[in-house]
């Protein structure tokens, strides 16, 4: 069981700024998502976590310690790009990680070739890139880690196997482990992490339960009679994180009490009120949607 | 650890991951719902957490949350090392609140919809009728 | 924790390995072939009045009379030694001239003086260990200067795999040189072990002469492609790629840069006797070169000793300051 704790974490490469002041808290035996647009500082993170990058500042704690050489025995990164020795065979990295980690599992590591569909005999520089992939993850589960760290776990793999890494993602968290993990695709994600936090430009926009993120937001629209519809007071509602008008229709996206708003809209004199759920890419998008910062308005008329 | 590989998904639950709808409510829904009209029984053993997390691709700590809700409502029990089972006890009546329970959340998405729709409560109750007679002809009103 | 140090290292110790045996097999091939030639005309003696004499200690004497005044005696000792003298006319009158040259086996001396020119060579057939030592030292510092990228390989793509072992960066930096030494011992001794066979199987193997020089270089020898592994880890230890141009340069600038020491303008020769004070190449010069050579090219005090503790300290430092950086670097 390993807690992870991620605190106010920046890292600058020159006057670039690819983390500023992230922090998140990772509970033993939980999946957590990072999401986010390219260069949003997902992989800067990971770095940062593992000591492989220094950050300027902040912290990450395991278990409450500092991170220290032995914990690596109970945690296992796979990288976004692949890091193997292109003249070692599959079977050859395999054997360097029974050798490192004292957990690892040469029945797991056959199992996982198996479902990877890899010849140990092959050399990676003969490996495609999802292939590549596939090698890593078995690499990394066969070592029997605590901690996970996946960049991008799924990159390069077919439909088939990126749902064999969600399932192996699930598989070990239903077994206790702590995974964090990356990915652009949000319906993994959704499917697989039960805590996510949402990073732009360094910045963290949005963490949550996903559940929880689900059933708070709701988009809120209501009609007007009158095309010119007074949103200012809605834009400054702390319930509301964004507001669009289209012609007569006034649409939220709002955060808590959607009844609440819902109310609102009713005494602006909107007919029609309507809720609709929000899944987690609208959640999403509406979160990095550049042009359009939460909370403010977009007159589109 | 269970095959990682495709299982088919059992066919009573649907989870759609996508949907706005929290997954632990879909699943929560689709338990009551095959309880209710009998497609699990009483004292029927359902999936351990981890399997079921496996074959629906989600979370494994969403379904134990479904479940431990699903227990707080008494429609399932759960004996430690044993798993999770279908409440015996009072079955019929449960499955009776249940099934009512399914039926008013769908009736009130429908009546939220038609009143934000702009729809009054006398137009409601007619076509609320004319469903009525379609389902149920020879009945008496 | 060394599997894939092992890996790599044998990866290039058995490339060493291979062209060891073929260049055994074709100095086999070459010595049979030779011997075959090698009688008195083997020699190559100038063509002209042949006498020979057996002297009463049973040594055998050959005196050849070229028809342009060359002479030359091959006195063939009974214990296997062979005094060769040939004395030549010189094209012009030389003043009084002496030169004196140890080679494995033989002491060959030049005499000019007057008209005539006189080499003498005393061939004792014996050889010497340390020139058999320095030998497979040169052979060590070749693989000892690939070895030495193994840390700018790493940084070229796969830290993310070094650093996420259960293991501290210096130690799995330690590590690497550690199994990177031993492969230099490993083809050092691999050398050293063809270089007697091959002497063996030509019954030659007791010729080897264990002279009064060879503990010292024994010493040297290891020393030297050791200093030569330290200086190169680290000058490339934060590098990635570029490691190899920098390798290609490091070799002939190594040995060239030596030479710099004997231009006396603008200081040119302090400054290079400076800066060779970390050269290895400077040291080996010294240590191999005649009497008195040290002093020209070197700071510190030319003695073998000197030398020796030199070489072993740029080692030392060169890994020590590879870990310096291998600390500070980011994946």
């Amino acid at each position: 069981m390993t807690a992870l704790s991620i605190r106010n974490l920046s890292k600058n490469y020159g006057t670039f700024a690819a983390l500023k002041d992230f922090s998140a808290e990772i509970a033993p035996g939980t999946v957590f998502g990072l999401l986010g647009p390219n260069g949003a500082g997902k992989t800067t993170t990971f770095k940062c976590l593992l000591g492989l990058s220094r950050a300027d500042s902040g912290e990450a704690l395991f278990d409450g310690m500092p991170l220290q050489p032995q914990f690596f025995d109970r945690i296992a990164y796979v990288p976004e790009k692949s890091v193997l020795y292109d003249w070692m065979t599959i079977g050859q990295h395999l054997e360097m990680q029974k050798r490192a980690f004292s957990a690892f599992s040469a029945r797991r590591a056959e199992e996982l070739l198996a479902l990877f569909d890899l010849d140990p005999r092959k050399r990676v520089r003969n490996l495609s890139k999802g292939m590549r992939t596939g090698a890593a993850l078995v690499m990394a589960f066969s070592a029997n880690p605590d901690l996970l760290v996946l960049d991008e776990p799924t990159s390069g793999l077919d439909p088939l196997n990126q749902r064999a890494v969600l399932k192996l993602i699930i598989d070990a968290a239903a077994d206790g482990k702590t995974i964090i993990f990356s990915s652009h695709q949000i319906g993994q994600v959704e499917r697989a992490a039960e805590h996510i936090a949402i990073l732009q430009n360094g910045k963290l926009l949005l963490a949550g339960a996903v559940e929880d993120l689900k059933s708070e937001y709701k988009i809120v629209e209501g009609i007007f009679s009158d095309e010119r519809i007074s949103s200012n007071g809605l834009a400054r509602d702390p319930r509301v994180t964004r507001v669009e008008t289209t012609g007569r229709v006034l649409r939220t996206i709002v955060r808590d009490d959607s009844s609440g708003v819902a109310a609102e809209l009713e005494r602006l004199g909107a007919s029609n009120v309507r809720m609709v759920d929000l899944n987690l890419e609208d959640i999403f998008l509406n979160a990095v949607s550049p042009n359009t910062p939460a909370g403010e308005i977009v007159e589109q008329a | 650890m269970g095959s990682p590989g495709l299982t088919l998904v059992p066919a009573i639950f649907t989870i759609d991951p996508r949907s706005g709808v929290p997954i632990y409510l879909q699943l929560i829904e689709q338990v009551k719902r095959s309880v209710a009209v009998g497609a699990l029984e009483a004292g029927e053993q359902l999936p351990t957490v981890k399997q079921l997390a496996l074959d629906l691709t989600i979370n494994p700590n969403t379904v134990a949350r479904a479940y431990r809700d699903l227990e707080r409502d008494e429609v399932i029990e759960t004996a430690p090392g044993r798993g999770s089972f279908v409440r015996a006890n009072g079955t019929s009546a449960n499955a009776r609140k249940t099934m009512e329970g399914v039926t008013l959340d769908a009736l009130g998405t429908a009546i939220r919809d038609a009143k934000s729709m702009g729809l009054q409560r006398q137009e409601l109750t007619q076509l609320m009728n004319a469903a009525l007679d379609r389902w149920f002809p020879k009945e008496e009103r | 924790m060394y599997y894939t140090e092992s890996l790599r290292a044998w990866r290039m110790v058995r490339i060493f390995l291979i062209v060891f045996a073929a260049l055994f097999v074709l100095c086999i091939v070459m010595r049979i072939v030779a011997n075959g030639h090698l009688n008195e005309t083997g020699y190559n003696l100038p063509p002209g009045h042949v006498k020979r004499t057996v002297l009463a200690n049973g040594s055998q004497v050959t005196t050849v009379t070229g028809d342009r005044g060359e002479h030359v005696v091959v006195v063939r000792n009974p214990h296997g030694t062979e005094d060769i003298t040939i004395t030549e006319p010189a094209k012009k009158p030389v003043k009084g001239q002496s030169a004196t040259m140890h080679v494995p086996g033989a002491m060959i001396q030049v005499t000019a003086h007057g008209r005539s020119r006189i080499t003498h060579i005393h061939h004792n057939e014996a050889i010497w260990l340390s020139w058999l030592l320095v030998i497979a030292s040169c052979v060590a510092a070749i693989l000892a200067a690939m070895l030495a990228l193994n840390l700018s390989r790493e940084n070229d793509g796969h830290l993310e795999l070094c650093w996420t072992k259960p293991v501290s960066r210096a130690g799995y930096a330690l590590t690497g040189v550690a199994v990177d030494v031993a492969a230099i011992f490993v083809v050092g001794i691999a050398w050293m072990v063809l270089t007697v066979l091959t002497l063996a199987i030509f019954g030659e193997a007791h010729l080897i002469t264990f002279d009064a020089g060879a503990w010292k270089t024994l010493l040297f020898s290891v020393a030297f492609p050791l200093s030569l592994y330290g200086l190169v880890v680290a000058l490339t230890a934060s590098m990635s790629r570029g490691a190899v141009f920098v390798l290609g340069l490091f070799w002939p600038v190594v040995l060239l840069f030596p030479l710099f020491s004997f231009i006396q303008k603008y200081s040119i020769g302090t400054i290079a006797r400076v800066i060779d004070t970390i050269n290895p190449a400077a040291y080996f010069y010294a240590f191999v070169g005649p009497e008195g050579y040290g002093s020209k090219i070197l700071m510190l005090p030319a003695t073998e000793t000197m030398e020796i503790l030199a070489l072993c300290a740029i080692a030392i430092l060169g890994v020590l300051a590879s870990l310096a950086q291998w600390r500070r670097l980011e994946a």
